[in-house]
């Protein structure tokens, strides 16, 4: 293997020029904040309400003199005036808005101490104005202070941005960087969480389930960045109002217009032509968005046609002071068919999915204290692959689909109060569930197709205890199909000091559909779901975590977790002899680890530092063991991004890790392809596939390392702004093994001595990207 | 002053993380026990090729001691009762030349089928008549190996009665009908240039059909490649060889296995019965007929 040392030089010296840059630009910072005592006479003191603690990072307005500060660590802000009283306006995150008149101290130096108190479960969408953007740290401390989720993390199009793009921003490579969060490879934008596979994450949209939510084989998420405000991501612990996965939720909300007039941003790629709209209806306080997304590429490195389209729609209206209701829509398609008329006669391989997901819910809010929502959806997903068919065939009735169409409603109704709050909800779904192989071209033999209908109920209760917060939920219900009844229970706890947060939580999960996956192959393409029967009517995990959140000013988090788990019942595919659904299995693991997290939110220099250690494995029913492709053992990402100066912003991500597990290939042999043309005459040497055999033997792929840097640029005419980027994949060029196949050499001059380095598939070499943003 | 100076050797240290030697890792020095085996058996021949390799390493390992039987299936009281009708053990071969396999030359129905043959096969040819409809298993034995064995119903005879090629250029198509096939799953048919063998040669258009009839289109490409001589392949196969060609895929977007049959190992135990038979052209009007491009 070449040495990547000389190539990985520049990004070293580019880091080091970043922080070299950065460290004294921090201290810059720190240096510029206003005096908080050194010329006020008197000053603000803000503290909770409850506890005494003093508040960091509440807004103050003075709107006498026009004057805004944010509190200092101490929660201290300088005072304004002399006059004998002064009006105040003080928010903050995780508090209710608050109106006053103080009086202004005669005597210099003291200080008037102003109490908030605490918003126990706020709802951010009634709550944050759409008009600017949140932030990363507003968003981070929004679900931070909203309840006690364990692991839960939002991302805005910020820290979407600031991760070097693959081709376009995406929001599922954005996730994967963060700790707890395993890739498998550079091919796929699959999230892997605390152990759990990646059908045990679930993605919504506005409330909606998105069930095929990839592009490109699964190379990156489906959802445009441009159409999306924020991600909440739950890792492991998730609340009790969502049900149906083990492992995670990933929830994205649409973004809508503000009030001024349209907007239009987009982008144009290597990839295709991106474009979302947003503005305001003169009627209702309507805001609304309309986005679309094309691309038709001829991957390099994948040498195959690919095409895709995705679409987004979202409408707020605000019928009345109390009301708002709100319309999201998302579309996508992906067709992929790889001709095979080439001179060698390989097997075709097409395939082609789609999705739509829309929502429609009603939010009320009566008071501070009580409000509702309720929420209708229907999720469609189609995905087909067909493999080795006969190129002439008719399409119809060949291959391998699965079909889910899903429709369901919920309401929730939520309750707070000073010290303790309450959320109770029910919800109904159903969904026909369809896998059907084929004889042609089939990727299963079989079918299994079924109706589920889970009707569900949920309590989630908070109670403050002083610094304790508890927060118990449960969910329960009944899938009608298994007649499976299941009790989902939660407990959550979290103390709280000004700084720092011990949260805990136990929590079991079930989930009903899965998706079918060979255990031994990498086979990018389609979901392929399939409902559970009667033999393993569900899959079940149950966690505990333990984390210490702590924060620094209005830019510094850090988190430090660990977590155990177990599953049970987890389907296993590897498919030997046939490919039939028989061979399914279902199998119990555990999974154990810890991640850490330090991030900046802000500032010239922003990003994250995480690193994961973590054990997944599972046992087979003559109890072997063996581990998932997942388990990565260690996993350190670190995601910079640094504004060079007010138009350029260079962004770097590095990944070191572990090799995941694979199943070592023990030889291949031909497939046969209906050929009369060679009747009588010699075999061919060349022209028909070669299938590899898995052994029963597992190995580790070698340690892993990848580094993507990028660049923006960004010029401004008026109200127009043109931002070009590149980005560079895997900018040292280093070969990280995507699989081994046979058992032969990578080299052919290897083959007589029997040494050398095996064969094997490289993840994505050096790939350099440039495109272009626009909005205006 | 510290910080600006740690600060670039972090960034150094975290770039360097990522050069180095990759390691690969070594595999267990014997992976599999199990065997490949292609077996078409067909009932318009007394000599059944059947091809039996290592599932491990393809070259690595030598079978010895490789035999097949092939049993024919009756029905008893628990199922299907096994009696034997052939055998034979694989001939060493005393060149090393793999051109003196017999089943290099693919004589036999395999030749219908692309395939790559890959060193390290053996090659034995049981003989026995085979009667359609009846179920058969074919079980391939090596020293130190898993016996490996599938099952397949034997397809009957059935001929070609009619074959002729129509339209004009872009617009053909063709009309064919062959008598049915005992005990058949599904019927193969191509279409080809005569007396002319193709390696290493793009995919042929085809077709495949549960009836015993085909009238439709032909692509242009097919008629061009087929020449003023075409020729109507039309094979007769089990479920098991049908399943076996029309699945399965490799390349670099991963890879699917085939539909498999074979109990204890990989490949196929199928039958197939091919027939052929000169296309007749009919090209109205005189104008642009098949292979005048």
């Amino acid at each position: 293997m070449k040495d990547c040392c000389p190539r990985a030089l520049p990004v070293g010296l580019l880091l080091a020029e970043l922080a070299a840059v950065l460290l004294p630009a921090a201290a810059r910072g720190q240096q510029q904040r206003p005096p908080e005592s050194a010329e006020a006479l008197w000053s603000v003191l803000v503290v909770d309400g409850r506890s005494g603690t003093p508040l960091e990072g509440a807004r103050v307005v003075f709107p006498d003199y026009e004057v805004v500060q944010f509190t200092s660590d101490l929660g201290v802000v300088p005072g304004q005036g002399r006059r004998p009283s002064t009006r105040l306006t003080v928010t903050r995150l995780g508090y209710a808005d608050l109106k006053v008149t103080v009086a202004v101290p005669s005597t210099g130096g003291e200080a008037v101490t102003v109490e908030m108190e605490r918003a126990a479960i706020a709802l951010p969408p009634l709550t944050v104005a759409s008009e600017r953007q949140m932030t990363s740290r507003e968003l981070h401390r929004l679900i931070f202070d909203r309840e006690v989720a364990v692991g839960a993390i939002g991302v805005t199009r910020t820290e979407i941005q600031d991760v070097p793009p693959v081709g376009e921003p995406d929001v599922f490579r954005s996730l994967q960087a963060f700790a707890g969060v395993s890739s498998v490879n550079d091919m796929t934008g699959q999230l892997f969480v605390r152990g759990g596979a990646a059908d045990q994450v679930a993605t919504m949209v506005d409330g909606a389930p998105v069930f095929g939510p990839y592009h490109m084989l699964g190379l990156f998420g489906t959802f445009n960045p441009d159409a999306v405000e924020s991600v909440e991501f739950y890792r492991g612990s998730i609340p009790a109002r969502y049900g149906g996965s083990l492992s995670g939720i990933l929830s994205a909300k649409h973004r809508v217009g503000g009030s001024g007039g349209t907007r239009v941003r987009g982008g144009l790629s290597l990839l295709g032509l991106r474009v979302a709209a947003d503005g305001a209806l003169p009627w209702g306080g309507a805001r609304w968005l309309a986005a679309a997304r094309r691309a038709s590429v001829d991957v390099a490195g994948l040498d195959v046609p690919y095409s895709f389209q995705d679409m987004n729609l979202g409408v707020e209206i605000h019928p009345g002071e109390e009301h708002r209701l709100r319309l999201s829509a998302f579309a996508s398609t992906d067709d992929f068919e790889w001709d095979s008329h080439g001179p060698a006669a390989f097997g075709s391989f097409s395939s082609e999915w789609s999705n739509v997901a829309s929502s429609l819910s009603w939010a009320w809010v009566r008071s501070d204290r009580i409000s509702s929502r309720v929420t209708a959806y229907h999720s469609r997903y189609r995905g087909s692959r067909t493999e080795g068919a006969p190129d002439d065939l008719p399409p119809a009735g060949s291959g391998t689909v699965s079909r889910i169409s899903a429709s369901g409603a919920r309401a929730s109704l939520t309750l707070r109060g000073e010290k303790s709050g309450f959320r109770a909800g029910v919800g109904l779904e159903r969904g026909p569930v369809e896998l059907r192989g084929s004889e042609q071209g089939g990727y299963t033999q079989g079918s299994a197709s079924g109706t589920y209908v889970h009707a569900t109920a949920f309590v989630e209760a908070e109670r403050w205890i002083g610094p304790l917060r508890l927060a118990p939920g449960v969910r329960v219900g009944m899938e009608r199909r298994s007649a499976h009844r299941f009790v989902e229970p939660r407990l959550s706890l979290r103390w709280q000091m000004s700084r720092v947060a011990v949260s805990a939580s136990l929590d079991r999960r079930y989930q009903f559909l899965s998706v079918l996956r060979d255990a031994h192959s990498l086979v990018p393409g389609p979901r392929m779901w399939f409902l559970h029967d009667q033999k393993q009517s569900a899959s079940a995990a149950d966690g505990a975590s333990l984390s210490v959140d702590a924060w620094k000013g209005s830019e510094w988090t850090a988190t430090v977790a660990g977590w155990v788990r177990r599953f049970r019942g987890v389907p296993h595919w590897r498919p030997v002899h046939s490919r039939n659904l028989s061979e399914l299995e279902f199998h119990d693991g555990s999974a154990h680890g810890v991640d850490a997290t330090l991030q900046k939110h802000g500032g010239r220099l922003r990003g994250w530092v995480s690193y994961q250690w973590a054990v997944a494995k599972y046992s087979d029913r003559n109890s072997d063991e063996y581990y998932p492709r997942w388990d990565r053992r260690h996993e350190a990402e670190a995601v910079l991004a640094v504004d060079v100066s007010d138009d350029l912003t260079a962004s770097l991500r590095g990944t070191v890790g572990s090799g995941g597990p694979f199943w070592f290939p023990a030889g291949g042999f031909s497939a046969l392809r209906f050929d009369p043309r060679g009747a009588g005459t010699p075999a061919h040497w060349a022209g028909s596939d070669a299938i590899t055999i898995w052994s029963n033997a597992q190995g580790r792929l070698p340690a892993y390392a990848r580094y993507d840097v990028s660049i923006r640029y960004s010029m401004r005419w008026g109200s127009w702004a043109i931002v070009p980027y590149l980005s560079v994949v895997n900018v040292t060029s280093r070969e990280n093994v995507l699989y081994y196949e046979f058992v032969g050499y990578r080299n052919q001059s290897d083959e007589a001595s029997g040494r050398g380095d095996p064969w094997y598939q490289q993840q994505l070499p050096i790939i350099p990207f440039v495109g272009i943003d626009f909005r205006f | 002053m510290g910080k600006t100076i740690k600060a670039p050797a972090i960034g150094v240290a975290f770039a360097l993380a990522g050069c180095g030697e990759v390691v690969h890792p070594t595999p267990p020095e014997k992976l599999d026990d199990r065997m490949v085996v292609f077996a078409v058996l067909n009932t318009d021949s007394t000599r059944h090729f059947v091809e039996v390799g290592p599932a491990d390493g393809m070259s690595r390992w030598e079978l010895t001691g490789v035999s097949v039987a092939i049993y024919r299936g009756t029905p008893g009281a628990t199922g299907l009762e096994w009696t034997l009708v052939a055998s034979g053990k694989a001939k060493a071969n005393e060149t090393g030349d793999r051109r003196d396999d017999p089943c290099y030359h693919k004589s036999g129905i395999v030749s219908l089928f692309r395939d790559r043959i890959d060193e390290g096969r053996r090659c034995v040819t049981p003989e026995a008549a085979l009667e359609p409809g009846v179920v058969y298993k074919v079980e391939a034995t090596a020293d130190g190996r898993l016996a490996a064995s599938g099952t397949t119903q034997a397809v009957g005879a059935f001929d070609i009665e009619s074959a002729v090629l129509d339209g004009s250029k872009g617009k053909h198509t063709i009309s064919a009908s062959w008598t049915e096939s005992a005990a058949t799953h599904r019927y193969l048919m191509g279409m080809r240039r005569r007396d002319s063998a193709c390696a290493n040669c793009r995919r042929a258009w085809q077709q495949d059909l549960s009836v015993t009839r085909y009238q439709g289109p032909v692509p242009q490409a097919a008629v061009d490649s087929a020449g003023r001589s075409p020729v109507l392949d039309v094979a007769a196969v089990d479920r098991h060889l049908h399943a076996f060609v029309t699945t399965g895929h490799h390349g670099n977007h991963g890879t699917v296995q085939p539909v498999q049959n074979v109990r204890g190992g990989f490949g196929v135990v199928g039958s197939a019965v091919y027939r052929s038979r000169k296309i007749d052209l009919n090209a109205p009007g005189g104008g642009s007929g098949p292979g005048t491009s």
